[in-house]
């Protein structure tokens, strides 16, 4: 019996099975997206920090959001089409939607690879600023910043932590084999050695005592737990273990490295700093002379909000809070912070017709075009500027290098910034997974699909339909990230 | 397309046979069960005599590498129970009873009782049991990581989840991100079977076969499969959430400034809701409760027409009450938060919804206890589960009315007295219906009857030592003993003697823990019966005569037996509703498809 109604609608429903299964799935799909955006109303509602409101760019969410109507006006010219037998009108429709989808990934694809290039840090001080960060190169074993015409020397990720090492201790069982990688990458850079009494350290070595030291341990439980549980049986509790059954493990490997090298790890690997050594999160101690590091980053926004906030909750004068924050010590960003009280000066006045005030974002977060301009440079930013964010390279923003214990807290625009970057990536990373899951089904109809239409052409016009309706979906749900993100 | 040509693969293990799949989703959901189980009867030696080491009729399934990482000379360690206690949760709810009553019964009989062929999308059925199982091996894969499995409950709760493992340099080999990996792969597959029912109720009736005509299971699957397709998605994207936090370092779930012990181990922005995380987690926590419930309580109700010879009390009242109840199970969330700090006002919206969603459980119950009132019972097999069923599942819900009241609750929360509620919901009750549903169907499923002299074998053993398992965990936890102690409580003994409130009440009822335990162990070789009498039966039972042995009334017995693909012989038509048996006399009973 074959099944029913997969290609003709079920008198009593009007409807064939799949797209019953479409919109059933589609309901789902808009619960799924309802528990998404019910967190980011939630985190937005309960945000103890500034929510970064228009902080993405908006033009080309714009041309997206453009692109995917169209592509949705499209992939129905392409079911009528089909409809109306005429097979090759189809295709063009078809292809064409799969090009703006294309086109909205390629956006998107600009859109996140910015995020990921452009870093933002929070100072002790709660100022925060965004900008570019730039590779430290060591010079006589101090940190440096280095331009990017400079290539050559032995760069290192920026904000990475330093340690001039002749001493090292792992430990056998617990250690991690990319971390000892990388240590072993740099004492080879560095033409050292590091030694375990006589014989020279390598992984092979590490591995073989690991396992002699695991099967130490589990013989050693295997002992502790026969012999408590004869004491159980026999009920005596107070007899040791014969110290002679149990083997002697030698947990900690100490050794030495020769000639003294600088290791650099980043932030995440480490789990303690002390004045003398560093942690690793495995464990693996490095013991010598720690050297202070560096960020260096071309500062493209400031944002005083936070600390604005702390003060006025401290009952401190928020002008004054500012001002003796460390990064006004410096004379450049003095001026740059007094010209930005002008700028609001002159805002307020002009505001003062209208019978309004300037906003907190107003009067605390300087935005790039404004540092620029407070530096002299007021030519409007490029069509490429609007896609990928004001150009480091070609325009003059402030350098600042920021010593190691000034940063609170750094990372690159990725889920870890901020809820608000961390909602951004799950709503449009999901959204972006279900774009490229109709690219995929709209390929393989567009492909493999002559055959299919020849033998079955309900069925697979059926198909398309239901794809359309998907595709419908995806669209609305880019309806509703597009203001909700970009524009509120 | 000649299903006889087929391959041993194509046949039995990539097969898109409805029936082939039930039966795959059952026997992969009783082997996820016996796991579950016998990580608790590990824990409860830990509860029982948290000094003694393990006796080697219980580590016999530790290698001793893992005695060595996780026994502690021998002995259960917190961590160790904490792993377990979570992987019990996890594995008999979302890998045991759901693909049992929902997977396996949903599939196997739904689409025979509405008389189909098939269900409607038989690839994308057999890809929802094929995720499933990944999910579940992937879930249960992570005991052989070294960090072992996830340990922070089957909730899954942050800021402690998140702590869990934190320690674990490469977090994608962590329990805790294995344990989210496998939670959205089965809520994918749960999906995919749920939009695979509905599309299949509602489409592939046989004809005649009216709305009011349907088998009340085929409402209960319908409504089960409604709540799946639309309570799991928020958890999916809470998992999705957790899983961001986890890899990429984001702070959903994680408030601004939380320390542990003074230090912050976690190195994030902050900012996020721990009660985000719990509010998305019961938005699929308490519709679940009736997923694992509806295809029980439909299995008992197929039953009892059948073996007490009368129609179902109220058939149409039945009906409209588990669509009010699958309503009314969205809105009843918060209940299981009421200690979170809500708020009053919320706590009273939801007191009062939860309070309302038991108006239909008992219109159900009731229903079935006033069917019994003038039949002729037939204590067979499965009618003797099924009417245990109804006490038991009583029990357990009449338990959980102070749990309803937040007040009740302040001094209920985290208690045993939740654990032995909501364990005679899903034990004695679930799953008495779901083997109930096991010895009814087993001859139209292989053509052969269950013994019943292994059947009473395993019956009243069980239905005695369930019992001793879990009440006395009612009577500890009105007296305020702990849900999570890895000792049974034993720590609080030290107060004990010297006016300390605690150790006197502790010392009064620690004593529980030991008739619990042992009830447990012998509970488990109670099982042994009903495992040997499943594998034995298959090819020594007695052989049905004709394809209705029970003088059933419903579609699937007009099926040959076992049914071929396709199902029927010729196409089905109904003529009348499901339950229509006369007093008395031979022929006291009108299937659905005989016209006269």
């Amino acid at each position: 019996m074959e099944i029913p109604y997969s290609v003709k609608p079920r008198k009593e429903t009007g409807l064939f099975n799949s797209k019953i299964g479409i919109w059933l799935f589609l309901a789902s799909e808009v619960m799924l997206f309802g528990g998404l955006f019910s967190a980011y109303i939630f985190l937005r509602i309960y945000a103890d920090t500034p929510w970064p409101e228009r902080a993405l760019p908006v033009l080309p969410g714009m041309i997206n959001t453009f692109v995917l109507i169209a592509s949705s006006v499209t992939v129905i010219f392409a079911w009528a089409s089909l409809k109306l037998k005429k097979w090759r009108q189809f295709q063009f429709f078809l292809w064409i939607t799969i090009l703006f989808a294309f086109v909205f990934m390629v956006l998107k694809g600009i859109e996140y690879r910015t995020k990921f290039h452009h870093q933002a840090l929070r100072f002790q001080d709660n100022v925060i600023i965004q900008g570019h960060s730039h590779p430290i190169a060591l010079h006589q074993g101090k940190p440096t910043y280095s331009s990017h015409s400079n290539k050559g020397g032995q760069y290192v990720p920026a904000n990475n932590l330093f340690i001039e090492a002749d001493k090292m201790t792992i430990s056998s069982r617990t250690f991690y084999t990319p971390y000892i990688r990388h240590i072993l990458g740099i004492t080879q850079k560095q033409d050292a050695q590091i030694f375990l009494n006589n014989s020279i350290l390598n992984l092979d070595l590490l591995h073989q005592i690991s396992e002699r030291e695991e099967e130490i341990f589990v013989h050693n439980a295997k002992v502790r737990r026969n012999h408590l549980k004869n004491q159980w049986q026999q009920k005596k509790f107070n007899v040791d273990v014969n110290q002679k059954d149990l083997k002697e493990p030698t947990d900690l490997l100490y050794l030495s490295v020769s000639p003294v090298s600088t290791f650099h790890f980043a932030p995440r690997d480490v789990k303690k700093v002390s004045s003398n050594s560093i942690t690793l999160q495995d464990g693996t101690l490095l013991q010598g002379k720690i050297i202070p590091s560096i960020m260096v980053i071309s500062v493209d926004e400031i944002d005083f909000r936070q600390l604005a906030l702390e003060a006025e909750k401290k009952d401190v004068s928020v002008d004054e809070a500012i001002e003796s924050s460390w990064l006004l010590q410096f004379p450049l960003y003095q001026s740059i912070w007094q010209s930005h009280k002008e700028w609001v000066a002159d805002l307020e006045k002009s505001l003062l017709t209208k019978k309004r005030k300037p906003s907190f974002k107003d009067l605390y977060l300087l935005k790039p075009a404004q540092i620029l301009s407070y530096l002299g440079d007021s030519s409007s930013f490029t069509i490429k500027e609007h896609f990928k964010g004001p150009n480091h390279k070609k325009r003059k923003f402030p350098y600042l290098e920021i010593p190691q214990e000034q940063i609170a807290y750094e990372s690159v625009l990725n889920p870890r910034w901020s809820n608000y970057y961390a909602i951004y990536f799950a709503l449009t990373g999901l959204h972006g997974l279900h774009v490229l899951g109709g690219i995929l089904v709209f390929m393989y109809f567009g492909i493999f699909g002559r055959k299919m239409y020849e033998s079955q052409a309900e069925k697979f016009t059926n198909g398309i339909e239901v794809t359309g309706l998907f595709w419908h979906f995806v669209d609305l749900v880019w309806i509703f990230l597009f203001p909700v993100l970009y524009l509120m | 397309m000649d299903i006889s040509r087929q391959s041993f693969w194509k046949k039995y293990i990539f097969s898109t046979d409805h029936k082939i799949i039930g039966l795959q989703y059952a026997l992969t959901a009783m082997v996820f069960l016996l796991i579950g189980f016998f990580l608790m009867l590990v824990m409860r030696w830990g509860i029982a005599y948290p000094q003694q080491p393990l006796p080697s009729w219980l580590d016999w399934m530790f290698t001793d590498i893992w005695k060595a990482h996780w026994l502690q000379d021998g002995r259960m360690t917190g961590e160790t129970y904490n792993m377990f206690g979570a992987m019990h949760g996890t594995i008999m709810v979302f890998l045991g009873v759901v693909p049992l009553g929902f997977g396996a019964f949903g599939n196997y009989i739904v689409p025979l009782q509405i008389g189909a062929p098939d269900m409607a999308f038989p690839r994308l059925n057999m890809t929802s049991y094929w995720l499933y199982l990944l999910g579940g091996v992937i879930m249960c894969g992570s005991f052989f990581l070294e960090s072992g499995a996830a340990k922070s409950g089957w909730t899954n709760y942050p800021p402690l989840a998140q702590y869990a493992d934190a320690n674990v340099i490469n977090q994608l080999l962590s329990g805790q991100t294995q344990w989210l990996i496998g939670l959205v792969l089965l809520i994918t597959s749960s999906l995919l079977g749920s939009v695979n029912v509905i599309t299949t109720v509602v489409n592939l009736r046989a004809k005649g076969m009216t709305w009011m005509r349907l088998p009340f299971m085929v409402w209960a699957m319908l409504v089960t499969a409604f709540l799946l397709l639309l309570s799991f998605p928020p958890l999916e994207a809470a998992g999705i959430m957790q899983l961001m936090d986890r890899l990429f370092g984001s702070s959903f779930f994680m408030p601004t400034g939380l320390s542990v012990n003074g230090v912050n181990p976690l190195e994030i922005a902050g900012g996020g809701s721990p009660l985000l995380f719990q509010h998305l987690f019961w938005f699929l926590g308490h519709p679940e409760v009736y997923v694992l419930l509806l295809p029980a309580l439909a299995c008992v109700a197929e039953i009892i027409p059948v073996h007490i010879r009368r129609p179902l009390w109220g058939y149409r009242s039945m009906v409209y009450s588990v669509l009010v109840l699958g309503f009314l199970s969205f809105i009843v969330w918060a209940h299981h938060m009421y200690l979170t700090g809500m708020g009053p006002v919320v706590s009273a919206f939801f007191q009062t919804t939860t309070v309302l969603i038991s108006i239909p459980s008992v219109i159900l119950l009731t229903s079935l206890l006033l069917s019994l009132w003038g039949g002729s019972i037939r204590f067979t097999m499965p009618m003797l589960w099924a009417a245990a069923f109804i006490p038991m599942f009583g029990i357990g819900g009449l338990t959980g009315l102070p749990l309803a009241f937040s007040l009740a609750d302040l001094h209920l929360h985290d208690t045993y007295y939740v654990i032995g509620h909501f364990h005679y919901v899903v034990a004695p009750g679930i799953l008495f219906g779901l083997v109930a549903g096991i010895y009814h169907w087993f001859p139209k499923i292989t053509g052969r009857h269950m013994s019943n002299f292994l059947g009473h074998l395993h019956f009243w053993p069980t239905l005695v030592l369930v019992n001793l398992v879990f009440f006395p965990m009612l009577i500890q936890g009105l007296a305020g003993i702990h849900r999570r102690w890895y000792n049974g409580g034993e720590a609080y003994l030290v107060g004990a003697g010297d006016g300390n409130v605690f150790g006197e009440i502790m010392s009064q009822y620690i004593g529980l823990n030991i008739l619990s335990s042992w009830s447990a162990w012998f509970l488990a070789l109670a099982q042994v019966p009903f495992l040997i009498n499943l594998v034995l039966s298959v090819f020594r039972g007695k052989k049905v005569k004709g394809d209705n042995p029970w003088n059933a009334t419903t579609l699937e017995w007009s099926a040959p037996t076992p049914p071929g693909h396709g199902n029927f012989i010729e196409e089905p038509f109904v003529y009348r509703g499901p339950y229509e048996y006369r007093e008395n006399g031979e022929d006291d009973f009108i299937p659905q498809w005989k016209s006269h």
